[in-house]
């Protein structure tokens, strides 16, 4: 129950007010726009308090972009979604159909390679299932069933490769198949059965050897190569900025050593939180290597909106997480902005901003739900001019409990275990 | 005892040996159904009968449905169970230690394993299998596996088949892992392939292949083809012995060698009363 006289009603109390005013008076109807409430609940930048009131009137003409004229203010003719009040006040809750909007075509014909955080297997299996080319270069063996895939981590991505948390394991991943790298400490060992250290949990028992587990390796980075060489389209899901890492050799891992397998020596390994800048020349690296090697690679970027299980960076979680996804959203944002072939879709936005009002995070404000899972993929498909309910796993029902604990259960996340560690 | 006989393409073979070599003294009375290949795993449960909603391609006369109850035991002939079916798993996923270097794919052995029987498990025969034990937890069951293919489908069979020899003994490991886990799990008998029937531990005697009975025709007509799949009744006479041994049933002093004494068309139908 919320204390009717907590700062928190009073705050609640005040946003109503502001959205009554918002209504009802138009920010042209301001004797002085900067001084409204509405001129400050809109912008904090002064941009907007700097504007004409009436030229921030919304329309449907074309981009300022096409149409900037001498005189004026640059955000007159704007269009809608440009302003906070006709882009996301005024309109139906949880909608967003002008979110995106796509800056070049992707049809069924593309060949779709997808990696990323644990996110992005919605990802993959929502376009395999409205019918797009996914390239699945690994595929399970015959028989196993889809819970056996996920188990030995066939079918979440278009290699074996587990999840990428991070820009650094991208660049790693393609450099090694490519022969520029070579990693250190690349088998972990648990009791008497070894772990590719690289993507531990696609076997959930191990393996016989470090031979073995060598001669597996071989095997997948032929198919991580071929992924590359023949993706039309490679999305990738941007997941952390943490990660741990050999400190003599700056190879990186998916997990800490000692979670899935391994040991962890502090004098060998050391925890990494990486910045914007790295985070950028980690993704450029792999952005040239990729076109380097298949020129007609476009990428699409997502941020994941699932908060961090566990920060080593001795910040809150919370703060951590904030650091961790601004730092990611920035990445991706200057990486749209600088490359014609690299799109941003904003699932980030959907699921985690404000206007969600936490709505699709199950109790547990991590986990995403059902729900959000399918408005994100709607939203993308509705841009591509497709069905938005394209591949939806069931559409009656969507809403229930049982729907919410599929896509909790149906994602393999090695951060998860992280919880274990929680006292 | 009244005997229920269930059946792919592999079933001519035993009901051409059960009408030539089985007769009133044996005390086993046999009804036979039969689907081909890809009929065989529609099948359905429906109250205490299995049905097929476009009909069992071959059932005694007037009978249109297997009433689990109406029988004391039930003999699953091929259905896709023998170790010659599972060579698709291999096709593309193999061990480190099974030629693994020209493998499109590596697995490990849990995940080769688990590939193996988990295809067991979906097979026709381990579908039905399970099926009849949700109605009868106690009518014995007995597992007859599509016979092994016969060597002549390393020299005129698919790519996959010229290369088997490597693969062939890891293959059979986890065949009959899974096979052992699932009859011991639902309380089946299996019943393998006899030994004389085998040569080199992965395939049939082509003595047994000449001749084999199609099912189409009534289960009398010899194949003219060239093939290495299907046996002929001389195997179906040793396998259904070995098969109703489990049960019990000795059919030695009942019956005599198949082509030998006995006037296969007066013969035919009238070893077993029901069989059809």
């Amino acid at each position: 129950m919320i204390d009717a006289a907590s700062p928190f009603t009073e705050h609640w109390r005040m946003w109503h007010r502001f959205r009554r005013l918002w209504k009802t008076e138009p920010p042209r109807q301001e004797a002085d726009p900067a001084e409204s409430p509405v001129a400050r609940s809109s912008s904090c930048d002064g941009r907007n308090e700097a504007a004409d009131a009436r030229d921030l009137e919304p329309t449907t003409a074309e981009p300022p972009s096409r149409r900037r004229e001498h005189g004026g203010s640059p955000y007159s003719g704007l269009l809608a979604r440009a302003f906070w009040r006709t882009g996301v006040s005024e309109r139906p809750p949880l909608q967003f159909e002008d979110l995106f909007k796509s800056k070049f075509p992707i049809g069924r014909r593309h060949a779709i390679a997808t990696a990323g955080s644990c996110f992005a297997q919605h990802i993959g299996r929502r376009f395999a299932a409205a019918g797009y080319k996914v390239i699945d270069a690994e595929p399970a063996p015959r028989g196993f069933t889809e819970e056996d895939a996920r188990l030995y981590g066939y079918g979440l991505y278009s290699a074996r490769y587990g999840n990428i948390y991070t820009a650094r394991q991208l660049s790693q991943l393609a450099r090694e198949a490519f022969g520029e790298f070579t990693p250190a400490e690349s088998v972990w060992r648990k009791d008497d059965r070894y772990y590719d250290a690289f993507r531990p949990s696609v076997e959930p028992n191990g393996l016989s050897s470090p031979e073995e587990v060598a001669a597996h390796r071989r095997s997948h980075l032929a198919y991580v190569r071929e992924v590359i060489e023949k993706a039309d389209l490679f999305i990738f899901t941007f997941g952390l900025t943490e990660a741990w890492e050999h400190t003599a050799s700056k190879t990186v891992y998916p997990t800490a050593p000692g979670t899935i397998a391994g040991d962890f020596d502090p004098d060998v390994f050391s925890f990494r939180n990486f910045t914007h800048a790295e985070t950028l020349a980690d993704f450029l690296a792999f952005y040239e290597l990729a076109k380097a090697r298949n020129a007609k690679i476009r990428f699409l970027l997502t941020v994941s909106p699932v908060p961090l299980t566990a920060t080593a960076s001795d910040e809150h979680v919370l703060a951590a997480t904030l650091y961790s996804k601004s730092t990611l959203r920035s990445v991706a944002g200057e990486l749209y902005h600088r490359l014609d072939d690299v799109e941003y879709f904003p699932s980030y936005e959907i699921i985690a901003a404000h206007p969600s009002k936490a709505s699709f995070y199950e109790e547990d404000l991590r986990s995403v739900s059902a729900a959000g899972v399918e408005t994100v993929m709607g939203t993308f498909f509705a841009a591509q001019g497709a069905d938005p309910a394209a591949g939806e796993p069931t559409r009656k029902g969507r809403r229930d409990g049982a729907a919410k604990t599929r896509s909790k259960q149906d994602l393999v996340c090695e951060d998860l275990l992280l919880e274990a560690f929680a006292k | 005892m009244k005997v229920c006989v269930i059946g792919n393409s592999h079933l001519a073979a035993i009901k051409r040996a059960w009408d030539l070599a089985i007769d009133d003294r044996a005390g086993v009375d046999g009804h036979f159904f039969g689907s081909s290949f890809k009929d065989s795993h529609r099948l359905e449960p429906d109250g205490g009968r299995l049905v097929a909603s476009g009909g069992i391609g071959h059932t005694p006369p007037g009978v249109d449905a297997i009433a689990i109850d109406a029988y004391e035991a039930f003999l699953l002939v091929g259905l896709s169970t023998g170790l010659s079916n599972f060579v698709s798993v291999i096709a593309k996923h193999r061990t480190v230690s099974t030629d693994g270097a020209q493998a499109p794919h590596l697995v490990s052995d849990g995940a080769f394993d688990l590939a193996v029987r988990r295809s067991f498990e979906s097979s026709a025969g381990a579908s039905i299998a399970s099926m009849i034990r949700s109605v009868s937890r106690t009518a014995p069951i007995v597992i007859m596996p599509s016979p092994l293919f016969r060597r002549g489908i390393t020299t005129m069979g698919s790519p996959l088949w010229r290369a088997a020899a490597p693969w062939l003994p890891r293959l059979e490991l986890a065949w009959r892992k899974a096979v052992d886990e699932f009859a011991a799990t639902n309380e089946l008998i299996f019943d393998p392939q006899p030994e004389e029937t085998v040569e080199d531990r992965f395939w049939t005697k082509d003595a047994y292949g000449l001749g084999s009975i199609r099912m189409s025709g009534g289960m009398t007509e010899e194949r003219t083809e060239v093939e290495f799949r299907h046996m002929n009744p001389d195997y179906g006479l040793i396998a259904l012995r070995s098969a109703l041994r489990r049960l019990g049933v000795d059919i030695r002093s009942s019956q005599a060698a198949p082509e030998a004494d006995v006037d296969s068309d007066q013969r035919s139908g009238a070893g077993s009363a029901q069989a059809s």
